[in-house]
């Protein structure tokens, strides 16, 4: 998987508490849309972490570009505003689901998994 | 004691991440039965003091669970540094400092109960030995000046890395006072910009020589009016003109004017 967040200290903080999961890889770590896209475009991960609010667009760019794209990489969006436009924004962008950051990281490690789960899925089958 | 928040009880055999990346942190909000009793100094002023050798002990306070999580496992790589309770709330970040006396206690700016700031100035006025480093997701000056205001020993933008937020704890343990030079700049460039004071820091007789100046008069005039020297009137002039932020006599006056300091009735 990749991950993006702008706030840096928080990429640092995920990327380790991640990487302590066996069972996940993290590839790479940006800080905008723009990062996050080369990092999916180079490793085309199995999951994308994007944060929803990032310079240069934030996840709903990435995610748009990622689906246009045609990657297989699945988005879950990691969001610290509990509304239903921003969450209705980054799932129609196309994001498969959306972890608020005030829940435990364990949500997010679920979400990753399932995530993962569709996407492999996905390319076995086609 | 009032009991301020439910732990999300993990399913049945079934430890949650969060217990199994900080197991040896004691959350406060952990209820009763884990009741964390570490000092009895009530004031916290013992327990607080640094002594050498010891490690750092460091508390999280952010609502965002998945943040605080990660910092702790940041912060706990480091061998000084030992996280001794995660709050999510300004109520919970007080009873933190009660309960756990963190040397420094990092502290999100935008809480569900409030703000940082207010949080920041009533543990440290209760506990004023404790160390607070704000840690803001919006750099703005404003939260800034409040921190400062408050008696913060730091200041991080979210945008910083990990190993800054680690250097930051290391520095207001010492007692330094932490701010990014890019925050810094900022701040002292909105001070440049703001008006230099108002006319409580006028002193009452800056005030007399301002009302003289008001109706025309000369520093000669003043000064023979008041029994100065015209060096002593060319003083109060000058901190007249620092303390309205003008640069002339005659914007003093129409500054002094416009904010009420003086009245144009002065004038006849």
């Amino acid at each position: 998987m990749v991950l993006a967040d702008d706030q840096e200290a928080i990429v640092d903080a995920l990327t380790r508490l991640l990487a302590e999961q066996p069972d996940i890889e993290v590839l790479g770590a940006g800080r905008n849309a723009e990062e996050a896209l080369k990092l999916c475009i180079e490793h085309e991960p199995d999951v994308a972490v994007l944060d929803v609010r990032m310079p240069q667009g934030g996840g709903p760019v990435a995610a748009m570009e990622i689906r246009s794209r045609g990657l297989r990489t699945r988005v879950v969006a990691l969001s610290a505003f509990d509304d239903n436009a921003t969450r209705d924004h980054m799932m129609a962008s196309g994001a498969v689901s959306y972890v608020l950051k005030d829940r435990p990281v364990s949500e997010l490690l679920e979400a990753i998994r399932q995530a993962a789960g569709s996407s492999q899925g996905e390319s076995v089958a086609s | 004691m009032q009991n301020i928040a439910e732990v999300e009880a993990p399913e049945e055999g079934m430890r949650s991440v969060t217990e199994i990346l900080l197991d040896d942190v004691e959350y406060v909000n952990a209820g009763p039965e884990r009741e964390i009793i570490d000092f009895v100094d009530p004031a916290g002023e013992a327990s607080s003091q640094r002594v050498a050798g010891e490690r750092i002990r460091v508390g999280i306070v952010d609502d965002h669970a998945m943040v605080a999580e990660g910092l702790g496992v940041l912060l706990r790589e480091q061998r000084d540094l030992e996280i001794v309770g995660i709050a999510a709330t300004v109520a919970e970040a007080i009873e933190l400092v009660e309960r756990r006396h963190p040397h420094v206690l990092l502290l999100d700016y935008r809480l569900p109960d409030g703000d940082g700031a207010t949080a920041a100035t009533e543990i440290l006025r209760r506990w004023p030995s404790t160390k607070v480093v704000m840690l803001s997701a919006a750099g703005g000056d404003e939260l800034l000046a409040r921190s400062i205001e408050a008696g913060c020993s730091g200041f991080l933008p979210k945008d910083r890395s990990g190993r800054e937020v680690v250097s930051a704890v290391r520095a207001a343990y010492r007692g330094e006072s932490l701010i990014p030079t890019s925050v810094l700049v900022g701040l002292l460039d909105r001070l440049r910009r703001a008006p230099q004071g108002k006319a409580g820091d006028l002193t009452q007789r800056e005030f007399e020589v301002l009302r003289l100046l008001a109706k025309g008069m000369s520093t000669e005039g003043i000064s023979s009016l008041l029994f100065l020297s015209e060096h002593t009137v060319r003083n109060h002039v000058r901190n007249i003109l620092a303390k309205l932020g003008a640069h002339s006599k005659l914007e003093a006056v129409a500054v002094a004017a416009r904010d009420g300091i003086i009245s144009l009735e002065d004038r006849t």
